[in-house]
């Protein structure tokens, strides 16, 4: 129904995270989306490096699209949670304090 | 190219997802849960739910028919999804009201017998001495669970509301994401592929909101 490993890496984005004063790299890695075994739909595989709980996590859309909309929402959420536990995650490419490049909940539906 | 791969080979020593739910190759419209199968084109269980009569008399539902809200990791026994802090807080209370009360009623009856005696040795040596020490006795047992419980409850909420946070933080990304699979797992059942396309993406936004600690919300599985 899901799948374990990301497969072929399609994305990559490096973070850095500042806990307990130590700076530390994040790494985000999105696999390619997949057709599911026995069904239609399709599951994207993301990988957060860095963060503690390094699982790889399959996100589940109609079609490659929604799966990788999908997985990149839940991206934005992950580091979102993760940066509300005292964790202060930046990206070199943001403009503004705590955009992370990922949309927050409620942008991608 | 090169650091894709030294990524790929990097990751591929990460753990698998436990989860309550897996596949069986052979059968690959059948999602096993631990202790039973499930069909997903038929939309039910194969076979009765070992618990049988602890969760109802219906034996082929899963998790009392409220797969938004409860979650079972061994297939034998429906827990709670998300996070349990104000849950905490209530035992905590609880238990702080009776151990308090306990605590402060024992306390408070010896400090009363004592100075009760002595105020009543005062009064009247001798037979003074046993009813002060019965009146302060008693007196001392009831203000001190008065007060027992009280500061009990208290320090019993603020040790729960701490127990629930560090609950929260270890074990709400986990919790969240069994609800997402579960969830993932209605949503493929669906005949659909609007409604499919639908329930995905509601089913992330209970993510969303289970992970922000929020009510996840109905799951648009229509």
């Amino acid at each position: 129904m899901f799948v374990d490993d990301l497969g072929e890496i399609v994305a990559t984005r490096r973070l850095c995270v500042v806990d307990d004063g130590k700076r530390k790299e994040v790494e985000v890695l999105l696999g390619m989306p997949r057709k599911l075994q026995g069904g239609e739909d399709y599951a994207c595989p993301v990988l957060i490096k860095g963060l503690g709980n390094e699982r790889i996590r399959s996100i589940v859309g109609v079609d490659g699209f929604q799966a990788i909309q999908l997985a990149i929402k839940f991206i934005g959420v992950e580091l979102n949670a993760h940066g509300k536990t005292g964790k202060h995650i930046q990206w070199e490419g943001s403009g503004k304090e705590g955009d992370l490049g990922f949309p927050l909940s409620g942008d991608i539906s | 190219m090169s650091q894709q791969t030294s990524l790929r080979d990097a990751c591929t020593t990460s753990k698998a997802v436990s989860r309550p739910v897996e596949t069986v190759p052979e059968y690959p419209q059948a999602s096993y849960y631990r202790a039973r199968y499930y069909d997903q084109n038929a939309g039910r269980f194969l076979s009765e739910d070992p618990i049988r009569f602890k969760t109802g008399v219906d034996f082929y539902r899963y998790v009392r028919n409220r797969p938004t809200s409860l979650v079972d990791w061994s297939g034998l026994s429906p827990a709670t999804c998300g996070c349990n802090i104000l849950t905490r807080i209530a035992q905590g209370a609880a238990i702080g009201t009776v151990g308090g009360a306990i605590v402060g009623g024992v306390s408070g009856g010896l400090a009363g017998a004592v100075g009760g005696g002595a105020a009543g040795t005062l009064a009247l040596p001798g037979g003074g001495t046993l009813a002060g020490g019965a009146v302060g006795a008693a007196e001392g047992a009831a203000g001190g669970a008065w007060l027992g419980s009280r500061v009990g409850a208290f320090l019993g909420s603020a040790i729960g509301a701490i127990v629930g946070t560090v609950e929260c933080l270890n074990n709400n990304e986990d919790s969240c994401w069994v609800q997402y699979e579960n969830d993932v797992s209605l949503c493929r059942t669906l005949p659909s592929s609007g409604a499919r396309a639908r329930c995905y993406a509601s089913a992330m936004q209970r993510y969303a909101n289970c992970r922000a600690g929020r009510e996840p919300g109905p799951l648009v599985d229509e």
